[in-house]
């Protein structure tokens, strides 16, 4: 115990000499001390997440992930940068949830995005089970969609989209080197102040291969591709 | 359609003088928000042409830190838009060559008020109404009414009438007599100047703004302030014309420079950085996302599941509280003590982690979800500070089952959930290992500053603090922290205290010399409740760096109100300079009964009545815009029945805080907030012994408004 203690000490005074750090017995991490060097790197940080995965998705193909047995999807939100690989965390039903190896996470009712999480600006919940219903059954329709989100306050705000659903057409999309008949559903939904368009790339059994959704006003949209299903 | 979901709440009514003129001019403000803001500021870091005023308002909650110089004369203001239509800014200046009343270079502190009195149309331009240096010496002492239209985003115009400083050049006419505030009588401030306002010679000024591009602004005006002590009385510059110019460049939102052309004879500079609660510098969420939650099969799927037997394993038990603290402990939080039975399960929860007390119940919640037997159909969560049980609140499992898979699922949790504020207390043996006993540290550095000193306006010390804290059993808390100095120069103050009270705080210049290295404090305490809505402590030792003694404090916080009531009573001596064990001779009863007040979602009061360290008696009035995300900024007050001349200097204590919650520059949760106390004088009268882990702030969180202020983030 004692030698611990002085080894921990002596590091901290060399924190405390380099970068005005500190440290501490607390076992949650969050002493004040603990904190101070993390909010000095984030002034001076230019601002957003890091976006490292993306470098490892260019080189993405099919025989790189010949040998994955599991479920996995390709999410992007091109506007920013961020492009992930997901596996399966958890699945309820026809609620999933996704996650990536440095804890983000999108939750899914069959293919239509309820949340993401640990992006920052994340959708907080969205109304999903009338749209997913519809593409189920192969046919249009209109309804309204609610969509939450934080502001800068942390404080709740829901928009009360109107949208409908239409059946666009069947065409063939290439997933990661994989060829896929699909029917596409166009989902266009607005309000007052926003109107976007959600598309959807669903094979004859209703099964999401590809989709692009609507995330928030601040994240912009996300293609999600199933590699394996 | 664009909502908030938890609506804000209903204004209360009005009881209190000061708070009611205070919520009078927040509703005032209120009624029409500003049609245009900008963030275009002038020397005096409020919205302005250059030395002029405009009529603009910046957006509700911004903050604004201009420096300013020309001619000798700098000047430094944080400006703050209290409400949509409420501006108030604080402004530190120096003037050089001033070259008498006894100063070389002259120091000043000043405080402004604006109010937007008509918001712009398209027919009609803004009008405000704006007292500058209403509180202060009188140096900068001017009012105005200005005028300010748009014409298509890249022009502005504005008008005004200008009376003390800003009615000094060529006045077209007079209001009355204005009292002389003579070079020769620069007094001890501090008293509101009310009988000098919109009185005495009155000037008209304008001028105008163009922007040709996002980053480009130039500003021409026509001041009507003549410089009268600066030009023509004491030489401080040749103010040659009354028109002045100036472009400025935007390098981000947030961040300005400009040059000036000055009066036909100076050049000026200035920087300008702008802030707002609402808009921080890295988006937050970026935590790692939150358990799913585990969903049960029926009942009649799986019967076998809801067996009840694990109840009696003692090791199973065992497991199934490690399991969970564990998973708290990843999520940051920590698990104080856990009640199981066969049904229920009550977990005594330390959220160390996250500044939404919602959302600390919704992981927990989750966790809890994947560790319990399917036959715990009913959680509770008891928030825990200090070994004080906070309002618990209990739900049926299935209903979290439901919810996190709603989209109006957080609006549900909050409809449905079943508060307590009688919890019961965890039994001996659902305690958690290593929870009591416990030792903890931590070393860190600390910063010291001292502002204002007129030989010095800036003053710090930088250096290690060493803490520790050992909790025996729940509720007591023994803890100290030595401090040492690595690097500063707080010790080179050496202005003796003239202060004709007794020097309960205004010889902080030996504590500051001889006090190195130093016990900052060294103390007991004792913490007890009745009920959640009723706490007590006891602390005793060390308190702080000049004081020790005995401490007691009761406060009763109803769970469902925006109100709490408080008593503190004390009973402490001085200590000594050097940071030992050593007391002065100084001893005193001090003690206050304090109310405080969530009176809107936006603006919280505090007043305190009672007995000083001085042993003056008197009430402090502190007013608060508070913001969801933790942020706060406000101005307190005291006044006691030490009379403004034996007070000194500022005639009576006053001051700005500010509380800056540190997760807001992470982009990820954290409890840890910044606390700033901005003093323009430390003085004697109306001060108060700082006693650690005070109760107010150590239980708010966990009080309804407080929660439903956050709870959007209950499933983040």
């Amino acid at each position: 115990m004692c030698t611990r203690l002085s080894r921990a000490l002596r590091f901290c005074a060399v924190g405390l000499v380099f970068g005005l750090a500190g440290c501490s017995s607390e076992p949650t991490g969050q002493a004040p001390d603990q904190l101070l060097a993390q909010v000095t790197g984030s002034l001076f940080s230019s601002g957003n997440r890091e976006t490292s995965e993306v470098r490892d998705i260019s080189e993405l193909n099919r025989a790189a992930i010949a040998d994955v047995a599991i479920p996995l999807i390709l999410f992007e939100l091109p506007e920013q940068g961020v492009a992930t690989t997901l596996k399966v965390w958890y699945e309820d039903g026809a609620f999933v949830y996704w996650r990536s190896a440095d804890g983000g996470s999108v939750i899914v009712d069959d293919g239509v995005v309820f949340a993401t999480r640990g992006i920052g600006w994340d959708l907080m919940a969205a109304e999903t089970r009338q749209t997913a219903a519809l593409i189920r059954q192969g046919r249009g329709g209109g309804y309204s969609r609610s969509y939450r989100h934080l502001d800068g306050l942390n404080q709740m705000i829901v928009r009360d989209m109107s949208c409908r659903l239409e059946r666009a057409g069947s065409e063939t999309i290439v997933v990661l080197e994989r060829r896929h008949p699909v029917i596409r559903y166009e989902e266009t939904c607005q309000d007052e102040t926003l109107a976007f368009t959600n598309t959807y790339w669903a094979g004859s059994d209703g099964f999401l291969w590809k989709s692009r959704q609507w995330i928030g006003a601040k994240l912009g949209s996300a293609t999600i591709q199933r590699l394996i299903r | 359609m664009k909502t908030s979901v938890f609506p804000r709440g209903a204004r209360p009514l009005c009881t209190l003088a000061a708070v009611c003129a205070a919520t009078a001019w927040g509703a005032a403000a209120d009624i029409a928000k500003p049609t245009v803001t900008r963030t275009e500021l002038g020397f005096y870091g409020l919205p302005s042409v250059i030395d002029m005023p405009t009529a603009d308002m910046m957006p509700d909650g911004e903050f604004a830190f201009t420096a300013s110089t020309f001619a000798g004369q700098t000047r430094s203001t944080l400006a703050f838009q209290i409400a949509p239509r409420l501006m108030g800014s604080f402004r530190y200046s120096s003037i050089r060559n001033w070259n008498s009343d006894g100063f070389d270079t002259y120091y000043d502190r000043s405080f402004d008020m604006r109010l937007q009195l008509l918001t712009e149309t398209a027919r009609r331009p803004s009008i405000t109404i704006g007292l500058q240096d209403f509180i202060g010496t009188g140096v900068y002492s001017g009012e105005f009414i200005a005028a300010s239209k748009s014409f298509g985003d890249s022009l502005s115009i504005t008008g005004g009438l200008g009376w003390g400083r800003l009615g000094s050049y060529n006045p077209i006419g007079s209001t009355g007599t204005r009292p002389v505030t003579s070079p020769d009588e620069v007094g001890t401030g501090g008293t509101v100047n009310s009988d000098v306002w919109f009185r005495g010679d009155v000037a008209l000024f304008g001028g105008v703004v163009w922007r040709p591009t996002p980053n480009w602004t130039f500003h021409a005006e026509y001041s009507s302030d003549a410089y009268v002590q600066e030009s023509e009385q004491r030489n401080v510059f040749d103010r040659k014309s009354p028109l002045n110019f100036g472009a400025e460049y935007a390098v981000t939102r947030d961040f300005k420079v400009g040059g000036y052309f000055m009066y036909g004879s100076e050049i000026g500079v200035q920087l300008q950085v702008n802030l707002n609660p609402a808009r921080p510098p890295i988006v937050g969420g970026q935590e790692p996302a939150g358990s799913p939650v585990y969903q049960r099969p029926s009942r009649a799927e799986a019967p076998e599941l809801y067996s009840t037997a694990w109840v009696s394993s003692e090791p199973t038990r065992i497991t199934i509280r490690d399991a969970l603290a564990d998973a708290l402990l990843a999520e940051g939080m920590e698990m104080e003590a856990l009640h199981l039975e066969a049904n229920e399960a009550t977990l005594y929860l330390r959220n160390k982690g996250y500044r939404s007390g919602a959302q600390a119940i919704g992981r927990s919640l989750r966790l809890m979800s994947t560790v319990m037997p399917p036959s715990v159909d009913t959680f509770t969560i008891v928030p825990m500070v200090t070994g004080l049980e906070l309002p618990s609140v209990t739900y049926a499992r299935s209903d979290v089952e439901k919810n996190v898979i709603e989209a109006d699922g957080a609006e549900q949790m909050l409809a449905i959930a079943a508060f307590g504020t009688d919890p019961v207390a965890p039994g001996a043996d659902d305690y958690a290992p290593k929870v009591y006993p416990r030792f903890t540290w931590s070393l860190g550095p600390y910063v010291s500053t001292s502002l204002f000193d007129p030989s010095n306006p800036f003053r710090m010390d930088i250096g290690v603090q060493l803490t520790g804290a050992w909790q025996p059993a729940p509720g007591w808390l023994f803890a100290g922290t030595v401090q040492k100095k690595l690097i500063g120069n707080l010790d080179q103050n050496s202005t003796p205290s003239s202060s004709t009270l007794p020097h309960v705080r205004s010889d902080y210049t030996l504590y500051n010399k001889y006090g190195d290295p130093g016990l900052r404090d060294l103390y007991g305490a004792y913490y007890f409740q009745g009920s959640s809505e009723v706490y007590g402590r006891l602390t005793a030792g060390y308190l702080e760096r000049m004081y020790a003694g005995v401490s007691g404090e009761v406060l009763w916080a109803p769970f469902d109100e925006r109100y709490a009531f408080g008593a503190e009573l004390n009973y402490v001596r001085q200590r000594d300079y050097d940071g030992g064990f050593g007391l002065l001779d100084y001893e005193v009863a001090t003690g206050f009964v304090s109310g405080y007040w969530q009176f809107t979602d936006d603006f919280f009061a505090r007043l305190d009545v009672g007995r000083y360290l001085a042993g003056d008696i008197g009430a402090t009035l502190g007013l608060e815009r508070t913001f969801a995300n933790g942020w706060k900024i406000g101005a307190f007050a005291t006044r006691t029945d030490v009379s403004a001349e034996d007070f000194g200097e500022g005639s009576f204590d006053k001051g700005i805080v500010m509380e800056i919650p540190i997760d807001w520059f992470l982009g990820r949760p954290t409890r840890v907030t910044e606390r700033v106390v901005i003093r323009p004088l430390t003085r004697d009268g109306g001060a108060r012994v700082d006693v650690p882990g005070q109760l107010y702030q150590a239980v708010n969180d966990s009080r309804k408004y407080s929660l439903e202020e956050q709870w959007g983030q209950f499933w983040r």
